[in-house]
């Protein structure tokens, strides 16, 4: 018989006994006294709903470890507080970024949870962007108070504060989402106004009603040609000025003539009026702009991407007490105190104290190493168990981390931009029309025709490349959309087009590969107590502990152990009963107890042994597994010519066997970040079209030089920020969908191409020949237009999203 | 058919207006969060709003004791 699953979180609810909450008359299983603690507050708030409305799962809650409380604790201090807390009318208002949000019900549970705390004004959650907004006022309750109300119900809450990067990138999507909306209310009017107009249905009527209908359709497209169309005639301008002709100088040509010349006829007179075709021609292109937009303020959504790692406080040890000052105004030899979970804000030397630190940001490594007095740090590590004095010796820009992103900017600077199919194609054939339309003008003028302006306008509309400059935009434009829902996010306009060249694919490790963090991969009991049994204590003295080991046995159900020290770099120790119990490596317990280890064979990860007083109890295996898809997914990618490497800067012999687990045949480890992109520069000269994945900030200079890089979803913020796609799921073989749909997409940009310039190059000649009145050369413009669009439509039909997740939610109720 | 010399500006003042109104919504924050109104509105977290005379007997939940 299964166990039953923990109506809270999901997971397996295997306790002995078992560990139960009766609601509404029904016994609900819980996998740890955590969940069963936050059900109960959800259930005693009245807020129960909750468990109706969800789609998944809730996160296993973990209850604050002291160190943690006082991270919390320290928010309430008012120079902490000056980078994310402004004074608003009648309280204060904190910007916050929420952790463990799997549904929209997580929100509900949240705003809900927290209007009921005395001193909350309001509390309002960003679903797409997991921000909140908090206002409370501060003499009714301390900010400290409310984020632990986070923290009780499993939900995670951190300070942000959005760089100018975030605010430039939000202004913008709000303004483009503006400017599309009054170009298709542009669109939609002077169609309107141009249907009598196309149809004649005015003639009969009599001529002040097309006058009157030009200038209304003039009005409607004023706006939209100037406030709408803006971004491609500023483009357009600068690329002129940079003497590159891109897209935006055609499209803004095409507007900006078609806009004119109707204009020319409605005050003097003339034939026909194009307003309502440059409206909706600015409405399709700015579709495409506004999705491309859209992806990177997504991606972009970094608070400040270096917060983690760049701390903006740090306690200065004075004498015997310490004082907080803002991280720029450290100086080199001050003595600064590094609290247990706080990151380095300095490369320095220890003077006291002893712990392990993670310094994951700098070189990839994944486990803690233990630091004692005299060793060096650096900068964006994180410190693990116990506080440190460290003596400055850099400070600011001269840290370690600000040298790795000086490099990423200058790998960044040095890139050249990639210029696009449509843009090469754009200088050609404008350039040709440009010089065309003034001859036939000539032409027609000198040979006395009384309509040469008109068959002039005919050729500019024939030959407005619409459907040219259509063809890549909408193209990438819905195969956008479809990886999107699959997980894969192109962040830059030129990602899908740069990935049909890639022949090379390099992954990191850490984090990429694999999952990056432990695991427990095998438990074998050696004493008198059954596995379970074994496991639950184990748990027990893990929970007092931060490290990443101690996380392993985090989400297992436990035994109350009391008095749980932390021998550093050593193991736990803790009692129950009338027994003590120890959990460590096997050096750790060998000195503590007589009674030899039972000999273990050799095996691949990390050993960890329980023990009691008397005897050798269990040994559990740890190790960094890789992701469930990775073999799969470099099968594939294998299969399809890519060439795959492996290029960590973790230790050598796990770098090798994880590239024979997955079947990859080069793998270089212990790289350092200056050393992966000498590998990726060595590469590029063999002419290699190299794709990056990677997630550290260690990767970031390498990610630069690739010709993609794709970041994990999990990856640091500013990694995310830089890359040009994201990996949303962390599901690598998304990866394969994505390289397919780019030659899908190549394949559906070159038909578009294909067809516009028959289109253009057949018309052409007949317009110029005067053989195309310019409601015919509209018609056929348009019908062009939408056939491209058409056409691209095609990308995005996605297969149906395959999760590699067995997990399903577990905790919905059949309810009516 | 002059009155269509009214109707064609109303018309267009309207949608003027709606183009303001929602260059107001958007500049507000009201457009930043697509996804989570969509789903707010199906929790019917009013039911302590119900009076008491109107509530479904066979209803499993209590109600919210604030």
């Amino acid at each position: 018989m299964t166990p039953p699953n923990c109506f809270h979180c999901g997971e397996p609810a295997p306790g002995e006994p078992s560990i139960t909450l009766e609601l509404n008359n029904q016994l609900k299983h819980f996998c740890c006294y955590g969940c069963k603690a936050v059900c109960e507050t959800i259930h005693s708030e009245g807020l129960t709903g909750f468990y109706d409305f969800r789609t998944e799962p809730a996160v296993t809650p973990r209850s604050l470890t002291s160190s943690e409380l006082d991270r919390i604790r320290e928010l309430d201090h008012s120079l902490v507080q000056e980078s994310f807390v402004s004074p608003v009318k009648g309280g204060q208002e904190a910007q916050l970024l929420i952790g463990g949000i799997t549904c929209a019900a997580c929100i509900w549970l949240l705003e809900n949870h927290l209007k009921k705390r005395a001193g909350v004004q309001s509390f309002s959650v960003n679903h797409t962007t997991q921000r909140a907004r908090l206002v409370w006022s501060q003499d009714k309750a301390k900010l400290s108070d409310l984020l632990i109300a986070i923290h009780e119900l499993g939900y995670t809450a951190r300070p942000y504060q959005a760089d100018e990067v975030e605010l430039a990138l939000k202004k913008e999507h709000r303004s483009m989402l503006i400017r599309l909306m009054l170009a298709g209310v542009g669109t939609a009017q002077s169609m309107m106004l141009a249907f009598p107009l196309y149809f004649d249905l005015i003639d009969n009527i009599g001529p002040e009603f097309v006058t009157f209908f030009r200038w209304f359709s003039l009005l409607v497209a004023t706006p939209v040609i100037f406030y709408s169309a803006r971004p491609f005639f500023t483009n357009a301008a600068r690329d002129i000025r940079s003497k590159h002709l891109t897209m935006d100088v055609p499209v803004a040509i095409a507007i900006g003539l078609a806009y004119l010349a109707s204009i020319w006829v409605t005050v003097f007179g003339g034939k026909d009026v194009y307003f309502e075709s440059v409206c909706m021609f600015t409405f399709f292109l700015l579709l495409g702009r506004y999705i491309e937009v859209q992806a990177r303020y997504r991606a972009g959504l970094t608070g400040n991407a270096l917060a983690g790692f760049q701390p903006t406080v740090a306690a200065r040890v004075e004498g015997d007490q310490t004082v907080i000052i803002p991280a720029h105004q450290i100086q080199i030899d001050d003595i600064i105190r590094v609290r247990p979970g706080e990151t380095l804000p300095v490369d320095g030397e220890i003077i006291r104290g002893q712990s392990t630190l993670n310094e994951a940001a700098l070189t990839g490594e994944y486990l803690p190493e233990t630091r004692i007095p005299g060793d060096r740090v650096h900068a964006g590590s994180v410190n693990g168990e116990n506080p440190l004095d460290v003596r400055v010796i850099k400070a600011g820009a001269q840290t370690r981390l600000s040298g790795i992103l000086r490099i990423l900017d200058r790998v960044q600077a040095e890139k050249p931009s990639v210029a696009t199919l449509a843009d090469r194609m754009a200088g050609k054939f404008v350039g040709r029309v440009l010089i065309l339309a003034p001859l036939v003008w000539i032409g027609w003028w000198l040979a006395g025709a009384d309509d040469a302006f008109d068959i002039t306008l005919s050729v500019l509309v024939v030959t407005c490349p619409c459907a040219l400059s259509l063809a890549t935009p909408t193209a990438i434009t819905s195969a956008t959309v479809k990886l999107r829902r699959l997980g894969f996010l192109p962040t830059r306009g030129h990602t899908l087009e740069s990935m049909n060249t890639i022949d090379t694919i390099i992954f990191d490790k850490t984090g990429t590969l694999t999952r990056g963090e432990l695991s427990l991969i095998d438990q074998k009991a050696v004493g008198s107590l059954d596995e379970t049994a074994c496991l639950k204590l184990a748990a027990g003295l893990e929970k007092y502990s931060e490290h990443p080991i101690a996380q392993v046995f985090h989400s297992y159900a436990s035994e109350a152990i009391e008095y749980v020290e932390n021998h550093l770099g050593g193991g736990l120790s803790g009692r129950l009963g009338e027994q003590n119990f120890y959990i460590g490596h096997k050096a750790f317990i060998e000195e503590r107890l007589s009674v030899p280890a039972p000999a273990s064979a050799h095996h691949r990860g990390m050993e960890i042994w329980l023990a009691s007083d008397e005897e050798w109890l269990a040994i559990y295996r740890l190790d960094d597994e890789p992701r469930e898809d990775a073999a799969l997914a470099i099968k594939t990618l294998q299969a399809m010519g890519m060439r795959t490497i492996l290029l960590s800067g973790d230790r050598s012999d796990h770098v090798t066997y994880i590239a024979e687990t997955l079947g990859i045949k080069e793998a270089i480890g212990q790289a350092s970040p200056e050393q992966k992109l000498a590998v990726l520069e060595n590469l590029r000269e063999e002419g290699c079209h190299i794709m990056m994945v990677g997630d550290g900030l260690n990767d970031l200079p390498s990610m630069a030089g690739a010709g993609v890089s794709v970041a994990m979803g999990r990856a640091a913020d500013l990694t995310q920020l830089k890359a040009d796609a994201v990996l949303l799921n962390g599901q690598l073989m998304q990866l394969v969908e994505a390289l397919k749909t780019s030659r899908q997409t190549r394949k559906i940009i070159r038909q578009n191409l294909g067809w516009a310039l028959a289109y253009n190059l057949s018309a052409l000649p007949l317009a110029a020949a005067g053989l195309v009145p310019p409601w015919l050369a509209a018609i056929g413009m348009s019908a062009s237009s939408l056939l491209v669009v058409l056409n691209a439509l095609r990308l995005g039909k996605a297969p149906a999203p395959q999760s590699y997740k067995g997990n399903q939610a577990v905790g919905l109720q059949t309810l009516s | 058919m002059e009155i269509v010399f009214i109707l064609v500006p109303l018309v267009l003042f309207i949608v003027a207006l709606g183009v303001l109104l929602f260059s107001w919504a958007v500049k507000t924050g009201q457009y930043d969060d697509l996804e989570g109104p969509a789903h707010r509105i199906l929790y019917d977290d009013d039911k302590d709003m119900i009076p008491l005379e109107a509530r479904q007997p066979d209803s499993d939940e209590e109600p919210a004791d604030n």
